[in-house]
């Protein structure tokens, strides 16, 4: 089987956060995973900074020659007005490259981009017979739309993206807690999503910083008592405020012996309102300990050197940090909402974030109740070994090799390389009906399909491709 | 950022950095005051700064004067002291000025000229980019040309629909 990975998600600015790093340690993963399959991957000539180093990044995994790298006329942003056509254009585009290409099966690691940034991605601008699986980070801005989807344009942005993903022909989501979201908020059959789940990098580990170390870098970041943690964007979803109530509801003598450590990156307001807090609530000056953003080896130095992690979100797609901790080997607890008790996998080390008094006294538990935190200590242990990103990437592999089975001989009619460009230049010219374009656009658009046709063409005659395909 | 100019020769004297505009300014600035290239937060930073019109000479000295600036004396000797001189200059002149006048007028039409300026410059390079375009455009070979022409049928055809 050829599988066709689009990796857009690790080339945009979301390369930073944790849909990036997703995205590339899946994909990595499969290629390491992939036995008999031939993975190849495809990436958008608008971001030509990032090609050579996930390139790079590859060595070792795969050959150089399974790169497929299209191009389009930019800028494409999909929020500013006057890319419209392009935009459109573009996405057709992309689709029939994928078209032209015809792997068995396809993969598209980040559906929901390309709003401020030339992400193109979209499902079902071309009839196509390519078997197509897409993953699903969340729902959340559906859960929570008067935050997330207040602005107009914003709003059909993310309505098309979420369209696209519902044409998918399997989903893959990251949690079990996300593709129930799915199934209840997007009606999609429970055949149709399943659940790859999610790993922490390697690196998140007891062996990757001694236990003296991370007291330096603890002492480095103004920590110097034991701590408690919580790690995290700075979202409201995400509870900071929750936490600093509950920690403040600790009973004097206990909450003497531990600060407060609230990892995420703020801006001055955010600082001002955490600080505002902790001092109305009667904290001293040093009980909470605000590092701002951390590089990662601090970031694990603080999960090692952590005496209690604390997971207090209201809302997550899965929620990373928990386990990373726990990888750590630290003693994690957590709210019950959402994908988190899947993470933590405990029940008795789960809360209710809206209430303090729960948390309080599960932390109060925790940091005085001995045996009650050894078993959250050895339990983190074989909690972290259930999730491995070769566990992830094979469940994924299995749901493309399902897929492929049960979609059977491709529809009639449309396979032809010549009914293929017919298609494709009677959807470019549907969206050029309502938005006539100038020559000057057309042409760009022209060398942009040859370019990426001659890219198709010549990945074809390479040696990659000319030896017999594997059988799906 | 894609519409940004190709890259510059590097700049070396106070006198070639002031001679820039817009982002090639700041890269420029970045290179011979820091030694590296701008951060994305830095870049933005300084860019909108020269777009709302502050003077270069003042933002090249808030660059010399940051910690990162201090330590990084080596890429261009000599630079930092006539940055640190030329900011004071412009400001003394400056504060003379806006005596005499007595009043904001002339900080204002300056920014706004500075403003003008930088525009000025940004269209000049947009019409440069879109003329190399079109005649790289020009000397296509015959695919693209056939493809173009199938476009136009394409488009027109639905058009008539």
């Amino acid at each position: 089987m050829r599988i066709l990975i689009d990796l857009q998600g690790a080339q945009n600015a979301s390369h930073h956060r944790g849909i990036g790093r997703y995205s590339l340690a899946l994909a990595k993963a499969i290629c390491q995973n992939a036995g008999a399959h031939q993975v190849f991957i495809l990436l958008n000539g608008l971001f030509p900074e990032s090609i050579e180093d996930i390139r790079a990044s590859f060595f070792e995994t795969l050959a150089a020659d399974r790169f497929l790298i299209f191009t389009a006329p930019g800028p494409v942003a999909e929020l500013r007005p006057e890319n419209t056509w392009r935009r459109r254009t573009a996405e057709i585009l992309r689709e029939y490259v994928i078209d032209t290409f015809a792997p068995d099966a396809m993969l598209i690691t980040s559906m929901v981009e390309g709003a401020e940034d030339d992400t193109i991605t979209s499902l079902g601008s071309l009839i196509s017979t390519v078997p197509t699986a897409a993953v699903l980070y969340d729902l959340i801005p559906l859960m929570d739309p008067d935050r997330y989807l207040r602005q107009e344009p914003v709003r059909l942005w993310y309505r098309g993206k979420v369209d696209s993903l519902c044409r998918a022909d399997i989903l893959f989501a990251i949690s079990q807690s996300t593709a129930n979201d799915a199934i209840r908020m997007l009606d999609i059959e429970p055949a149709r999503i399943k659940n790859i789940s999610t790993a922490a990098d390697s690196i998140f580990s007891p062996l990757s910083v001694s236990l003296s170390d991370a007291t330096s870098v603890a002492r480095r970041l103004g920590i110097v008592r034991k701590y408690l943690m919580h790690s995290s964007v700075f979202e409201a979803r995400k509870n900071f405020q929750g936490l600093i109530r509950a920690y403040a509801a600790l009973p004097e003598a206990v909450r003497a012996d531990y600060q407060l450590v609230l990892v995420c990156k703020l801006d001055v307001a955010g600082q001002e309102e955490l600080t505002t807090l902790a001092g109305k609530l009667g904290l001293a000056p040093d009980a909470m300990v605000l590092p701002g953003f951390v590089t990662e080896a601090d970031l694990i130095a603080l999960y090692r050197g952590c005496h209690l992690f604390v997971f207090p979100s209201f809302l997550e797609g899965f929620g990373l940090p928990a386990l990373e901790a726990m990888c750590c080997g630290t003693p994690t607890i957590g709210s019950n909402a959402t994908s988190i008790p899947e993470v933590i996998g405990c029940k008795d080390a789960l809360f209710d974030p809206a209430s303090t008094q729960e948390m309080t006294a599960l932390i109060l538990k925790a940091l005085t109740d001995v045996g009650f935190y050894q078993s959250l200590k050895s339990h983190a242990k074989t909690q972290a070994a259930r999730f491995s990103w070769d566990q992830t990437a094979l469940r994924a592999i299995a749901g493309l090799e399902e897929l492929v089975a049960r979609r059977g001989p491709p529809a009639h009619g449309i396979e032809s390389a010549a009914a293929k460009r017919r298609n494709m230049l009677e959807a470019v010219a549907e969206v050029a009906r309502n938005m006539p374009p100038n020559d000057f656009e057309i042409l760009k658009l022209a060398r942009s399909i040859d370019d990426s046709h001659n890219a198709v063409a010549r990945l074809k005659a390479s040696a990659a491709v000319r030896a017999p395909a594997p059988a799906p | 950022m894609k519409n940004s100019p190709q890259i510059e020769p590097p700049a070396h004297t106070l006198e070639q950095l002031l001679k820039l505009h817009d982002e090639a300014f700041v890269r420029s600035a970045y290179k011979a005051i820091l030694g590296r290239t701008p951060d994305q937060g830095g870049l933005e930073n300084y860019l909108s700064q020269v777009r709302a019109g502050i003077h270069k000479a003042h933002i090249l000295a808030e660059l010399a004067q940051s910690p990162e600036g201090r330590l990084n004396a080596a890429p261009a000797p000599g630079l930092h002291l006539a940055i640190a001189q030329y900011a004071k200059h412009a400001s003394s002149l400056w504060v003379r000025m806006f005596r005499w006048l007595g009043n904001a007028s002339v900080e204002s039409t300056d920014r706004q000229l500075r403003i003008m300026d930088n525009r000025l410059y940004l269209v000049e390079q947009a019409v440069a980019q879109q003329t190399s375009q079109f005649v790289e455009l020009l000397t296509l070979p015959n695919q693209v040309a056939r493809t173009f022409a199938e476009l136009k049928a394409a488009i027109a055809e639905k058009q008539r629909e």
